[in-house]
């Protein structure tokens, strides 16, 4: 018995161990004590003590301060503020690659209302669909669909998402008179739709720490929720006016709540990001029902405002790099890509996949996507614009009676305006 | 695998898990399997030169060893030579060589088409070569047995710490230290990990934003900027390089101890050097020591008279530019250095020769020395930095009186990069020169002062990490 004591008297426990080592180290023990109190006080008293706009100067990255004001005051260099919808293109704008025409369009020539060729197609959507600065207008996938009979405008704005391009079209852009319009659905379609303020969406988005307007799901139907007051994005570093604002209306506000608690300190944030990481997969397991029902019923609100007009709806979807060449774990998990295009083509939605196209093609995937891996390059383009164009042709082909040679005014529409 | 990205924390966790629960020689197998693992991260298809290496010596060590014949023992280790420096030689110096040839007879009139072959160089084979040749040398001077266990050789040639930058460890350094068991210990562990943390401080903050901010706009294009920026930049550039590899060789050192191994130091304040000599003395000692024993004292050292002690400097020298770098800047900055050696031999020589020589000046006595050597210590690293001569040549014109008039705006944190560098070598002078201030520091201000460089590191760590410097040597 006495030799069992003994026994257990020189094989300490984990504790004890960890103890003596601790004892024996006493500078990281020290270390590691300071930054979990420090951690813990970040999570727990700092919220409660700091007010919301030192946090929002925090959670903004470098030069979204500046970005604001000329976003204000209307001095940004690509875009310019909208009341309705929260910003569109700078008309009148030539900085290297990129051009606007007098009304914003991504053109070198002004386009009037009146169609000056036989079919005029218009492209709605954002910066992928629009080229943004990666490409030269001739590249852009609107540019290559254009000939003789067709017209083709090209109206994408950087970021938007479906509730923009809807309120764009229902607002000012179906006076263009188009016969078509193409409609990008971009590799994340629904987050945008659930978010007010871009910055809470995406952090690092310090380019564009923009306000757009959004559309709620209520009963099932869509409500309307306009722009903020311009004051509440004004004081925004002042006070927490426009937090307040956002927590109701904005659903991507719990990423700003979480940023106050865990963003600031390295543990809790490296935790956090796994979270977020872990919250991601369950997004592609498990989809996004509400936005995806907003998206649908946006889609057949401008589908029946579209041919209200006497236009017809072409939807483009355009995936990235990771959609279209997914690593292998993400080949495992369900091809929720696929499964949002079979859910919206069984609604009636005449839609082109890229993926398909760009697969097909048999090109390297690298090759088709800019550095970013979002936006297309002149190749990816042509691929899309090609196969976009015997589409057309199909459509507009057949509804248009040739009575003449040469001038435009001799095609005569059958599509009644 | 780079030491200052979050793989690599995630990676040495592992080890430590596994590492610290095997007996002895589980220990050493583990640890050479690991260090497989860990060059195998950057391309597996160059582990087997590791491999061919450590074979050939291993083998060649015992030849050696075993064999009574001088001459066998001779032919023995030229082979094991000529197979090392056959497979560094053709993949780090074949296309320079070959195009060095190609464009000499192009000079003089003979016309060769050659398109260079597409070699990768395989990251760390100038630093693993060299440990493994150390072994056979050491073997072949009587300086050591041979080891017996295969394993242990082939773990102390690709040691994870130190296989793909340094410090280069010579095996009567380390294999005895394999042949024991390693028990955690906490106060190891304590020094291995303070140790990381300084060094990662300095790669991954000091190095790299001295990097982004000061020295890369400037090399881009020297002429753009004023005299005054350039200065700055090349001061910048001395100390990131500076931050880089120090930075690199204690997280290395700091690695190796926390997993119970002591591995030589490569740096001790470099900057505080007030004569050539004494700067390669402290900077990147393993490889000085490395071609002190190997080259200089290989080829006579200063046993043969002043002419021949000169030539052998510049032979040496010449060696380590070339071992630095495929190019020619890296032979000229060789060279260069091989000047400033044998000029401060000679007039060492001269001033002994008077009476003068004082080996411990007092401090006012050093300040002219130590402004000479860091001058040109800074100037030399114009050729080291410069991807071709006629950018090292702007550079150089550019110090003495540019035409361009840009500057540089670094923001706050370059500042704090030099502050940091500064402290550190004050700190080096108090502790060599001025024992009696050694004060020892609170553990509780030690423990904050870990705290904040940690949650500083989180802030200030950038998003980019540029690869080592010495990685491509």
């Amino acid at each position: 018995m006495k030799d069992n004591e003994t026994t257990e008297e020189k094989k300490p426990g984990r504790l004890r161990r960890l103890i003596n080592n601790l004892r024996k180290a006493p500078v990281v023990a020290g270390a590691v004590m300071i930054i979990i109190a420090a951690e813990l006080i970040m999570i727990f008293v700092a919220p409660m003590v700091i007010p919301d706009e030192v946090y929002m100067r925090l959670y903004l990255t470098d030069f979204a301060e500046e970005n604001t004001i000329e976003y204000l005051h209307d001095t940004d260099k690509y875009n310019i503020r909208d009341t309705l919808v929260g910003w569109q293109n700078r008309p009148g704008c030539v900085y290297d690659k990129w051009h606007t025409d007098r009304n914003g369009a991504r053109a070198t020539h002004e386009y009037t209302m009146t169609p000056e060729k036989a079919n005029r197609v218009m492209f709605l959507g954002s910066s992928i669909i629009n080229g943004g600065p990666f490409v030269y207008i001739d590249e852009t996938i609107s540019a290559i669909v254009e000939d003789s009979m067709t017209e083709s405008i090209n109206f994408g704005v950087m970021r938007y998402s479906m509730d923009q391009v809807y309120l764009r079209y229902t607002n000012d852009l179906h006076e263009y008179n188009p016969d078509i319009i193409i409609v990008e659905i971009n590799a994340a379609p629904c987050a945008g739709l659930r978010n007010q303020y871009i910055p809470f969406r995406d952090r690092f988005a310090a380019d564009m720490p923009y306000l757009k307007p959004r559309y709620m799901l209520n009963g099932g139907e869509l409500e309307f929720v306009a722009l903020p007051p311009r004051g509440l994005l004004d004081s925004i570093f002042c006070n927490s006016g426009l937090v307040n604002w956002l927590e109701e209306r904005d659903c991507f506000y719990s990423e700003f709540e979480s940023f106050k608690r865990f963003g600031l300190m390295p543990i809790s944030s490296t935790a956090w990001k796994v979270f977020n990481r872990a919250g991601n997969l369950r997004r592609i397991l498990a989809g996004d029902p509400e936005g995806e029902r907003i998206l649908e019923l946006l889609m057949h609100r401008l589908v029946e405002e579209a041919s209200r007009h006497g236009a017809s709806v072409i939807f483009l979807s355009l995936p990235d790099l990771t959609l279209t060449a997914p690593e292998r774990w993400r080949k495992m998990l369900p091809d929720r890509y696929l499964i949002r295009l079979d859910q919206l083509r069984s609604n009636g939605f005449d839609i082109i996949d890229a993926r398909e196209i760009f697969r097909k093609s048999g090109h390297h995937p690298r090759r088709l996507f800019v550095h970013d891996n979002r936006h297309l390059t002149p190749l990816g383009n042509r691929l899309v614009a090609e196969e976009l164009k015997s589409h057309l042709d199909k459509l507009l082909r057949e509804d248009i009676i040739y009575t003449g040679s040469g001038a435009d005014s001799s095609l005569t529409r059958k599509i009644p305006r | 695998m780079n030491f200052a990205t979050i793989k690599y924390l995630v990676f040495i966790l592992v080890i430590f898990s596994i590492y610290w629960r095997l007996g002895r020689k589980k220990q050493n197998l583990f640890l050479l399997l690991s260090s497989y693992f860990f060059y195998a991260n950057w391309d597996w298809r160059f582990l087997s030169l590791i491999i061919i290496s450590t074979v050939t010596d291993y083998v060649s060590g015992w030849l050696i060893y075993n064999s009574n014949s001088p001459q066998r023992r001779k032919l023995t280790l030229i082979l094991s030579l000529i197979i090392n420096l056959g497979i560094l030689g053709y993949f780090k110096y074949f296309n320079f060589f070959a195009g060095s040839l190609v464009a000499l007879a192009d000079t003089i009139g003979w016309d060769i088409s050659w398109t260079a072959a597409k070699i990768i160089l395989p990251v760390g084979i100038s630093f693993y070569t060299f440990q493994s040749i150390s072994y056979t040398v050491d073997i072949y001077r009587g300086q050591l047995k041979p080891t017996r266990s295969f394993i242990d050789f082939a773990a102390f040639v690709s040691f994870f710490p130190q296989l793909v930058a340094g410090p280069i460890v010579r095996a009567k350094e380390f294999v005895f230290q394999l042949k024991e068991k390693r028990h955690f210990s906490a106060e190891n562990f304590q020094t291995g990990l303070t140790r990381f943390m300084l060094g990662f401080f300095k790669k991954a903050f000091v190095a790299d934003t001295l990097a982004v901010y000061l020295v890369d706009p400037a090399f881009a294009d020297p002429t753009a900027y004023s005299s005054g920026t350039l200065w700055f930049s090349l001061v910048g550039w001395t100390v990131q390089i500076y931050a880089d590899f120090s930075g690199y060789s204690s997280m290395a050192i700091g690695s190796a101890k926390m997993l119970g191994f002591d591995i030589p130091e490569n740096f001790r304040f470099p900057y505080l050097s007030w004569n050539i000599s004494q700067y390669w003395r402290r900077w990147h000692m393993t490889m000085s020591r490395f071609f002190r024993d190997y080259v200089y004292i290989g080829l006579g050292g200063n046993r043969r008279g002043m002419a021949r002690s000169l030539l052998n400097i510049c032979i040496t020298t010449f060696v380590s530019g070339l071992w630095h770098g495929a190019g020619w800047t890296f032979v000229m900055w060789g060279w260069l250095h091989g000047i400033y050696i044998a000029v401060f031999q000679i007039w060492r020589m001269w001033r002994k020769k008077l009476g003068k020589w004082n080996k411990s000046p007092s401090f006012p006595g050093i300040i002219p020395g130590w402004i000479i050597t860091q001058l040109a210590i800074c100037v030399s690293r114009i050729l080291f930095r410069s991807p071709d001569f006629s950018t090292a040549w702007d550079y150089t014109k550019g110090l003495l009186g540019s035409d361009g008039s840009a500057g540089i705006d670094v923001p706050f944190l370059v500042w704090i990069c030099f502050a940091s560098i500064i402290f550190d070598h004050i700190a080096g002078w108090l502790k060599e020169y001025r024992p009696e201030f050694k004060t020892r520091v609170p553990v509780y201000a030690a423990a904050a002062f870990y705290a904040v460089m940690f949650v500083f590191l989180y802030y200030a760590y950038p998003h980019d990490i540029h690869p080592y410097i010495y990685f491509q040597f």
